[in-house]
């Protein structure tokens, strides 16, 4: 049987006892029903737990740091207009949280490592698809029209699954649901987008550009059809990477790219990544609408670092900066 | 060793904006900082601030040592940015985003580095932003953009190591793809 480490987080002071009661029915669960669930729980702490278990509208600084560690949060809602699933609204029935931990449970299997934000494309739902780019075309038109006001929903096929404001600039989705955005293992092409209500308690928002980015990047291998295999392009200005939590080969390609305009065979081969992850990159790149054809703009001016050498040259030391850092290779 | 000729990186920025914070994050021993209580509370509130410098380390596995500085936020320390930073790997700006002079720092900073060193790769971290979808920070690479400096900004927060180890990353990945000799140092 796989253990599975979940954490209940009390609030630090009780603002509402009904929040305390429902933290500790939820506990009680745990407790009650230990070997009636396909997996065993065990409570731990929160830095170890792969579930974390807190009540609507909790403050804690930590937990947005938790999430973007790849933890699920599950949220107790005591509230009448409660949060999407996987939320509980208390009072609730020990069926519906033994049901909620074993839909966890299966995101968890289905997520493998959950501290792996995001991956570099293996067997890739966007490959079998179709249309591959219908998604991302949605996506550039909806930025194009500017509606900040509206929201839509996508559904698959249970359930809406990823709420997206209607400028593009924001979405908001479960952890599982973003975690397969970001590992390009959730088919967005197979979703049907419909006008909506954002969900109100719902999941937190997140910046539009971090969809797009992986929309994009997992869409499909090959070159984005706005784009052409023989132009050079370069990136004029960088997309918010704080925002969208890249894979460092993303930012190898970037640099290259800012550095000289490129076409993707020569920049592969200046930022030591496949042609596929160039591919890939660029597509990324020209959704984050940061890159241009080398012939519209002018061309940076080359330069030239003057930095002190180090002993061994620079690649080694710079192979030892990342290892010590732990930085992703 | 003189100061230009160390393997540096350098944490730049107004008071206030996280440098010392982001050394902490990543240096290998407790950074050396030289603070004294704040008395120009007009222009930061926070309570001590740095009046020299901040200094971290990271010793890599080969004995190699690689500096991190923290640059004094004030003004009248601003002829410490171009001895620092000569013969620096690359200026990390970190800006205060909720700071109402958040622009003009940026463009200040930004302008003087970019006179200093224009090829020296700069990396800009903006931190207390209520920007969920960075439009905000659209308004900062627009200001940059219009002097000719092309320069990765990215929404941060300081406190998070991840966030300094983003800037960090993209700093060498900047002095990767201008130095032909250290490419295939990430394959």
């Amino acid at each position: 049987m796989v253990a599975r480490r979940i954490a209940l987080v009390k609030p630090a002071s009780v603002v509402d006892e009904k929040i305390t009661h429902a933290l500790q029915l939820f506990g009680s669960v745990l407790w009650a029903f230990q070997g009636t669930t396909r997996s065993t729980w065990i409570l731990v702490d929160p830095e170890a737990a792969e579930v974390i278990v807190v009540h609507e509208g909790n403050p804690d600084q930590r937990i947005p740091a938790w999430r973007d560690a790849g933890k699920l949060i599950v949220e107790i809602s005591v509230r009448d207009n409660p949060s999407p699933a996987p939320a509980l609204v208390y009072p609730f029935r020990a069926s519906q949280a033994l049901a909620l931990l074993e839909r966890l449970d299966g995101q968890l299997n289905s997520q493998g490592d959950p501290q792996q934000a995001a991956a570099a494309p293996s067997a890739g739902v966007a490959r079998q698809n179709p249309e591959p780019w219908s998604f991302v075309e949605t996506l550039r038109t909806i930025a194009e029209v500017q509606n900040g006001e509206a929201w839509l929903v996508a559904r698959d096929a249970q359930a809406p699954c990823l709420w997206l404001r209607a400028d593009g600039a924001m979405y908001a989705a479960e952890q599982a649901t973003i975690q397969a955005i970001r590992r390009g293992t959730l088919n967005l092409a197979s979703l049907s987008l419909q006008k909506g209500v954002r969900p109100e308690g719902g999941p937190g928002s997140r910046a539009g550009t971090e969809l797009s980015w992986f929309a994009a990047y997992h869409a499909s291998a090959s070159l984005a059809p706005w784009l052409k295999p023989a132009v050079r392009y370069r990136v004029t200005r960088w997309p918010n990477f704080g925002l969208i939590r890249p894979l460092p080969s993303h930012i190898r390609v970037a640099a290259a790219l800012a550095s000289a305009p490129a076409h993707a065979d020569e920049v592969a081969a200046r930022a030591s990544v496949s042609v596929e992850e160039a591919t890939r990159t660029l597509n990324a790149l020209a959704v984050a609408n940061v890159l241009v054809a080398a012939g519209d703009v002018g061309s940076p001016v080359p330069t030239s670092v003057t930095t002190v050498a180090p002993r061994g040259g620079f690649a080694a030391f710079l192979s030892n900066v990342r290892k010590h850092l732990g930085l992703g290779v | 060793m003189p100061l230009d000729q160390e393997l540096k990186i350098v944490f730049a920025g107004p008071m206030g904006a996280g440098k010392t914070t982001a050394i902490r994050a990543i240096s290998d021993i407790p950074p050396v900082s030289t603070e004294v209580e704040n008395n120009d509370r007009a222009a930061c509130g926070k309570e001590s601030t740095t009046v020299a410098l901040d200094y971290g380390q990271l010793l890599l596995e080969d004995g190699t040592a690689v500096r991190l500085y923290g640059t004094p936020g004030q003004d009248r320390f601003s002829f410490m940015w171009e001895i620092l930073c000569r013969g620096a790997m690359g200026v990390v700006l970190l800006i205060d985003g909720s700071s109402a002079t958040a622009v003009a720092d940026l463009r200040t900073y930004a302008e003087n580095f970019h006179r200093l060193n224009p090829s020296q790769p700069l990396v800009i971290g903006v931190g207390r932003t209520a920007d969920a979808d960075g439009r905000q920070l659209d308004e900062y690479v627009r200001v940059l953009t219009s002097r000719g400096i092309v320069a990765p900004v990215f929404n941060v927060d300081v406190r998070q190591r991840a966030d300094v180890l983003l800037l960090i990353e993209t700093l060498l990945c900047i002095l990767e793809a201008q130095l032909p000799e250290a490419n295939h140092a990430a394959s």
